[in-house]
């Protein structure tokens, strides 16, 4: 039996699709990684038809790709050696919203939009990463390590909880809701405990695999309270090492949720509504580098948190950085604090074109972490590769996402392009991996390696790391069928 | 398996610390600082043994298990490593006051009663302490020096009453060795106007025979001491010697089956005294002494100088002792007199150890450490040194001349040494 | 794939039983130098059972001397150690600080002690807020070098004495973990791991080196999860040489200490405060531990039960129990005391507010009031109290610790403080009058962390004590190892360690999507030969096989509930 007809029998004819259209679209993502080969697409349900699939999967020896998102970034989610995509973009249930313990339990292909929307109508926030495609998985953005741009740490690594379905077939759910009967009549456990069971991390292992071990079905995600009012504060910069000291000292009291950090391009695509007009015009207006920090307090004497967190920035950079200006606003932008205060809560709008795809129409993202006093030093190895592919230094976007007080950054370089030039795609694609090795030589840290390019620079470093996940992957997907050909595996 | 008495004395009879032996939870509160007084990685341990011994054999949790095999028969008395990890340990108490902040088990008579145990069964001690018993036996004095010679120290212009109400002890080590401490003694006891006697043929007070486990011939020297103590009718005995001052106002007491307050005389270290005649204005400091100093609590002037009380009775239920026993916790020990003294010196600045007090490391000398292992001695004073010095200190000062013996030894690269007999002398010239 | 199924593919071969060889001591000479190695009797059996949990294996006779003791000074010796012990096929385990259980009672006769106590790197990357630490550095040590720096670490509950490295592996919590994040592995930027091989594996970005070890995650999957989940290994996956450690913003003064004994103390500097509140009813202190923590603020509160104050007024044992014999459980059932910590993290004006807002919730809302506090504290910022809870009777078990929501930590204590009440415990064990357990809000309060403890008389449960009372020892071991464990279960409560059978993966595994599968998995990758810490994975279920009337029907009945309810594939 041909497998099409297997998987029709598991998840009904409607829901194998092998049409050239839809094997053209989920063949390739808006990176620049070549497409991949497609058998066909499966949409599940549910979490059983999920295990049949991949069981099925076992069987025939067929690579498997899962995806739960309605659109794809990086690459990772390309299958590099042909196979099925299973697309679980359909397990859209929000389960629960669980108000006493500030947590959300989500199906994968539950959205930002869908999410945030359910959130903040109860008066609650959930952390987000910048502005986000309002059609990515929520439960996904995690798993891949994206960084909340509410920088406090204890509003880090909001995914608790998950269920999966392993490369090998078995069901599994990590943490404290793995006891059997969780949910069930008489089990009052809520999920809050991300660790075990017993002495393994698998949430550990999951986070970061890029579905090379299982297909991750639902999770737990935290939710926070929302701030009552909020103050952004911008400081601006025409170097970026003089707004660096500054955030160093800021975070470093404990000051501010959202801070983040941007070059006028990125802020430039984030703040535009009219293109290309408005966009250029900003871009010549807003300083070289804006840090956007909001102030903000929750319910109970807000007037007075605020005003303490306002008191000590102020003595900071007075103390400090005499020189440096801490504005209400960015020249140009009328409300420039209530409106990126109120942006920051929510995912990109689903009216409007994508940010980061407003420029040209797509956008490869080179995104690594390292620590806040490094980021000047990857610039002009940037700049330099730029030269080398004709790629215009002030088209590049910068963004920089300080993690946990301070402690370290997401650096980020978007390379604006247009996905319909075939020879701008292909120089793009070059470009990256030049960038990728200028940036790994300096001491970039790939937690999120995207892409073949970077694939290769890294692991022959990392081979001790390489080889032990490949151990473990032994046992997760013995058969090597889920989204084989990406990371190390 | 020795099963514990009903009914037992807080004695030197080790089958009486199975209880201990058994009850360590291996909290480390023996080995390191108190954690409060934990500073940094550095200067954060107080087990001497331990610390240069490495093994946890030579901390006390580590004997806890030895001992307790030993007990059970498990273990070899004749093991070549016990007589090692026995005594090479300066029983500064350091262990037994940490074990105490949180457990009530007797560590220190434990450790002490191990040494007993080796002496009886012919094991211990080791031959250089037997070399110093040897030397008391026949000349009254750690060294074997003629005793006609231990008087040989007084200063000209010092006289000490025939019949005095004060006898200041003066030790084996000043009256030999460390004679500028008993000088500053008899100066200050001068300076202050406080007649005081000597015993014209003051024996040793027999502190390493006992620490050593020694037990019957410690028995035996403290019964004639205490005769001769007695004979003198002295009111109280005075000592700039800190192991003489613990000898005989806790382990005398302790072989002879009474309590501290059943001597029948008082038990003063000269910087009890010092202290209130400075305060009352007995006693005034004139001379700068401009130095800056770091003052090291000798163990038995500090955490072991509590009086002792004896206690027999036995453990109930829950592990409660009836009646109920007094724990020395090395809490009410000698601290602030000295203390307060150097703050009263003009000119001097004062600087506090990292591990003050209870928490002081020791020197490594006492209880026949030095004698047996003097490199273990040398690196304990070595450490101990590098933590004044670490302090900004000119100087280290002690209350024992032991103590200062050893830091002496270990002084390399300019920290002074001083007891602090010899900077109150100074200051009252 | 059926246990048994698992067992035969991964036959483990058994270790040699005999001492170690000369040769092979005379190798480990050679490796760390002969004053670092020893096989002296009476230099092993110092490291032969040890504190906490070692009434069930020690005085059973399953601990017992090492062969051999080594002191490697760094992660080159240790490798190769192990290296050797891999080639001769000789058991080894590890110690840091040999506090827990993690090297106590799986000391057997031919394995080699490995301690770490040379290892003693600690390295502060202040701007950036990470440690590196090899494996002697004890919590307080690091917590000490934080406070100079403006930084604090996460100080565990059970004591600044515990070794960084095995305390991050065995729990790693303590009331810090209301703003830390308390699941552990979220707070390591890195390890260096020794597998059982001998093999080096360094994960997270420790990979670039020390001075880049600031933040976790992996290019892919973080496998700090195959040594880093809920529980310990207990050392069976070998060594982690190294490990790097998140710091955390503090305030800029430092801890003076004062006094001597029993009664040491930290003066609290100003922008350090703590403050106790008396609450008129349970839920009024549940309630308003909710509330603060709803609203992110101060830096930890736990509940004070009266048994801790009692601890705290007494010198002693004897001062404990006259104390407590005067408890009533009118005055225990009346007092609700939730001890606040103040951090002024941002400026004084801060730590003025977060009190503001408390003294609004305790005290306007819910009736409570403010009462005299010392602003010295003796056991959060360096240690802990925790030693003093033997000194009450000479033994204690946390028989139920770890936290999940409220509804489930505080169900399960608050049950177990009930059945405790009940004969045959009531009379085995000291008396509670009704006291509830400690508890404190983690992760802000999403969750609650609590430890259940209970004191019989060590001496009645010792086989080797005259008093020792076998009845006694079996309802001792049946409330931890039956009801405890029941009552977790039955909550769905994830307990972190015990005695006994939370460290049986055979019995929990199945309750648990058969996670002790997987155990048997990774275990035989990584450790084919069985060599590191063995036989620890497997002591418990040995225990219970030699005695399975430990299992109380009460408990079979909710683990074959809990097993067999959950996924069924279609």
């Amino acid at each position: 039996m041909a497998i099409k007809d297997d998987l029709k029998a598991i998840v009904g004819a409607g829901n194998v699709l092998d049409s050239p259209d839809v094997i053209a679209s989920y063949s390739k993502d808006c990176s620049v990684e070549p497409p991949g080969k497609v058998t066909c697409v499966v949409r599940t349900k549910d979490a059983h038809e999920v295990q049949k699939i991949i069981k099925l999967a076992n069987k025939r020896k067929v690579a498997v790709v899962p995806r739960s998102s309605g659109v794809h970034f990086h690459g990772n989610a390309i299958p590099r050696k042909g196979g099925i995509i299973l697309d679980l973009a359909g397990m859209n249930s929000i389960k629960e919203i669980d108000e006493a313990n500030l947590l959300a339990h989500l199906e994968v292909g539950v959205t930002w939009e869908q999410f945030q929307n359910a959130v903040l109508a109860k008066g609650y926030r959930s952390v987000l990463p910048l502005l986000p495609h309002p059609q990515r998985s929520v439960v996904m953005d995690w798993l891949e390590r994206e960084q909340p741009v509410v920088q406090v740490h204890e509003y880090s690594e909001p995914l608790l909880c998950m269920q999966l379905i392993w490369g090998s077939g078995e069901e599994f759910v990590t943490g404290s809701a793995s006891i059997n009967n969780f949910r069930e009549e008489g089990c009052l456990t809520d999920g809050v405990s991300p660790q075990g069971p017993g002495p393994i991390g698998f949430d550990r292992l999951i986070h970061g695999s890029q579905g090379t071990l299982g297909a991750v079905t639902w999770g737990i995600v935290h939710l926070q309270p929302l701030p009552t009012i909020t103050k952004t504060k911008f400081i601006t910069t025409s170097k970026v090492e003089d707004a660096i000291e500054p955030l160093y000292k800021i975070l470093r009291r404990r000051i501010g949720y959202e801070c983040l950090l941007l070059n006028n391009t990125s802020l430039a695509t984030i703040l535009a509504d009219k293109w290309p007009a408005q966009f250029a015009e900003l871009k010549a207006k807003l300083p070289a580098w804006t840090a956007i920090l909001v102030i903000g307090a929750l319910k109970r004497r807000p007037e007075e948190r605020i005003a303490y967190q306002v008191e000590a920035l102020d003595e900071i950079m007075k103390s400090n950085f005499p020189g440096i200006k801490v504005l209400d606003t960015l020249p140009g932008v009328a409300k420039a604090g209530e409106k990126i205060s109120e942006m920051l809560l929510r995912p990109w709008p689903k009216n409007k074109t994508y940010w980061k795809h407003a420029y040209k129409g797509s956008c490869q993202d080179l995104v690594f972490m390292t620590t806040l006093e490094r980021v000047q030093s990857f610039i002009p190895a940037i700049n330099q590769v730029a030269a080398k592919y004709q790629y215009p230094a002030g088209d590049i976007g910068c963004y920089v996402q300080p993690v946990e007080n301070g402690r370290a950054c997401q650096l980020e370089f978007n390379f604006y392009f247009n996905p319909k030039d075939e020879a701008e795609v292909a120089r793009i694609r070059e470009l990256y991996a030049a960038a990728a090795a200028a940036v790994f030589k300096k001491g970039a840290w790939f937690n999120r390696p995207y892409g073949s390019a970077v694939a290769d620079i890294i692991y022959k470093k990392y081979a001790t790391y390489a080889a032990t996940a490949k151990r473990f992957k032994k046992y997760a997907d013995p058969n090597n069928i889920m989204n084989p050909g990406n990371l190390c595996f | 398996m020795a099963e514990v008495a009903n009914k037992f004395t807080l004695g030197h009879n080790l089958d009486d610390y199975k209880y201990e032996a058994r009850h360590c939870t291996s909290c480390a509160g023996c080995k390191w600082v108190d954690m409060n007084y934990i500073s940094g990685m550095d200067f954060s341990w107080k087990c001497a043994s331990w610390h240069q011994g490495a093994f946890d054999a030579y901390g006390a949790a580590g004997k806890c298990k030895i001992i307790w095999d030993l007990l059970a028969r498990d273990l070899d008395w004749a093991a070549p490593k016990l007589l090692d990890v026995a005594y090479m340990c300066s029983l500064c108490g350091g262990c037994d006051s940490g074990c105490k902040r949180n457990l009530d088990l007797e560590i220190l008579m434990m450790l002490i009663s191990l040494r007993a145990r080796l002496v009886e069964k012919g094991l211990g001690p080791m031959p250089q302490h037997k070399a110093v018993t040897s030397n008391i036996e026949q000349s009254r004095n750690i060294y074997g020096i003629d005793q006609k010679k231990r008087l040989a120290w007084m200063p000209k212009d010092v006289s000490p009453a025939k019949q005095a109400e004060t006898l200041y002890w003066v030790g084996c080590r000043s009256s030999f060795v460390d004679t500028e401490i008993a000088q500053a003694t008899a100066r200050i006891l001068k300076a202050a106007n406080k007649e005081f006697m000597v015993l014209k043929d003051e024996p040793c007070c027999g502190n390493l025979v006992y620490t050593t486990g020694q037990l019957d011939k410690a028995r035996e020297i403290a019964q004639k001491n205490m005769e001769l103590i007695i004979q003198s009718g002295a009111k109280t005995v005075v000592f700039s010697c800190a192991e003489c001052y613990r000898m005989i106002k806790v382990d005398y007491p302790k072989l002879l089956n009474k309590s501290t307050a059943e001597l029948g005389f008082d038990v003063k270290h000269i910087t009890e005294l010092a202290d209130n005649w400075i305060k009352d204005g007995t006693l005034t400091l004139k001379n700068k002494v401009a130095m800056k100093v770091a003052y090291h609590d000798s163990c038995s002037l500090g955490r072991l100088s509590e009086p002792w009380y004896k206690w027999e009775g036995e453990r109930g239920d829950w592990g409660i002792l009836n009646p109920p026993r007094n724990f020395r916790r090395g809490m009410n020990g000698v601290y602030e007199p000295p203390r307060d003294i150097l703050k009263a010196i003009p000119g001097l600045n004062f600087v506090e150890m990292l591990r003050p007090r209870d928490q002081a490391y020791s020197c490594g000398a006492g209880g026949g450490a030095r004698e047996a292992f003097p490199k273990f001695a040398l690196d304990s004073a070595t450490e101990r040194l590098r933590e004044a010095k670490h302090i900004g200190a000119e100087a280290i000062v002690a209350a024992c001349p032991l103590c200062k013996e050893n830091f002496k030894d270990a002084s390399k690269d300019g920290l002074k040494v001083y007891d602090i007999t010899e900077l109150i002398a100074m200051a009252v010239k | 794939m059926s246990n048994r199924k698992v067992k035969e593919k991964t036959q483990v071969q058994r270790p040699p039983t005999m001492g170690i060889t000369d040769e092979a001591f005379a190798e480990l000479e050679t490796i760390v130098g002969t004053e670092n190695a020893s096989r002296d009797p009476v230099i092993c059996q110092a490291y032969n059972g040890r504190g906490y949990g070692r009434e069930v294996y020690w005085y059973a006779g399953l601990s017992s001397r090492p062969a051999a003791i080594v002191m490697p000074k760094n992660t080159e010796e240790m490798q190769k150690t192990v290296q050797m012990c891999d080639r001769l096929r000789i058991p080894f385990c590890v110690g840091g600080a040999f506090w827990l259980i993690a090297s106590s009672p799986r000391v057997m006769r031919n394995v080699i002690v490995i301690d770490t106590k040379r290892a003693t790197k600690l390295t502060i990357d202040e701007k950036n807020m990470f440690a590196v630490v090899e494996g002697a550095p004890i919590v307080a040590q690091l917590a000490a070098e934080c406070y100079k720096r403006d930084l604090y670490y996460m100080v565990p509950g059970g004591g600044g004495q515990c070794a960084v490295i095995g305390n991050f592996h065995v729990q790693g919590q303590g009331i810090f973990c209301y703003r830390m994040n308390p699941w552990t592995e979220r707070r390591c930027n890195g390890a260096e791991w020794l597998t059982p091989q001998g093999e080096l594996v360094t994960m997270g970005s420790l990979q670039n080196g020390d001075e880049n070890a600031f933040i976790g995650g992996d290019p892919g999957p973080e496998i700090l999860g195959l040594i880093k989940g809920q529980i310990a290994w207990w050392g069976c996956m070998g060594i982690t040489t190294k490990l790097a450690v998140k710091l955390y913003p503090f305030q800029p003064e430092g801890f003076v200490p004062e006094g001597v004994g029993t009664q040491t103390a930290v003066v609290l500097p100003p922008r350090v405060r703590y403050q106790n509140y008396t609450l008129p009813t349970e839920e009024d202190l549940v309630e308003s531990m909710a509330k603060i923590s709803r609203e992110q603020i101060c830096g930890a509160m736990n509940r004070v039960p009266a048994f801790w104050r009692t601890i705290a007024k007494a010198k002693g044992r004897q001062e404990f129990w006259d104390l407590w014999n005067k408890m009533t459980v009118e005055e225990i059932e009346n007092t609700h005391i939730l001890r606040v910590l103040f951090i002024g993290y941002t400026s004084l004006k801060q730590l003025e507010y977060d009190m503001q807002v408390v003294d609004d919730i305790i005290v306007k809302e819910h009736g409570g009031t403010a009462r005299r506090t010392r602003q010295t504290d003796e056991g959060t910022f360096l240690y802990a109290n925790v030693n003093g809870m033997w000194s009450m009777t000479g033994y204690y078990a946390s028989a139920v610790v770890g936290s999940e929501s409220a509804r489930v930590t505080l169900g399960t204590e608050f049950e177990l403080a009930d059945r405790i009440e009940e004969e045959p415990y009531k009379s085995i064990y000291l008396p509670e009058h009704h006291e509830r357990p400690w508890y404190s809000p983690f992760d802000f309060n999403r969750a609650v962390y609590s430890e259940f403890m209970q004191y019989p008389d060590s001496q009645k449960v010792d086989p080797r004590d005259r008093k020792f009372d076998a009845n006694l020892t079996a309802s001792n071991i049946m409330w931890m190892e039956s009801i405890c464990v029941g009552t977790q279960m039955k909550y769905g409560f994830q307990g972190l360690f015990g005695n006994g059978i939370l460290n049986s993966s055979q019995e929990l595994g199945p309750t648990k999507h058969n996670y002790h599968i997987w155990i048997d998995r990774i275990h035989n990758e990584f450790d084919p030969k069985n060599l590191a810490n063995p036989p620890s994975l497997r002591a418990i279920d040995a225990l219970l096989n030699l005695a399975p009337w430990l299992l109380q029907e009460e408990y079979k009945q909710i683990r074959d509930r809990v097993a067999s309810s959950g996924w069924k594939e279609e």
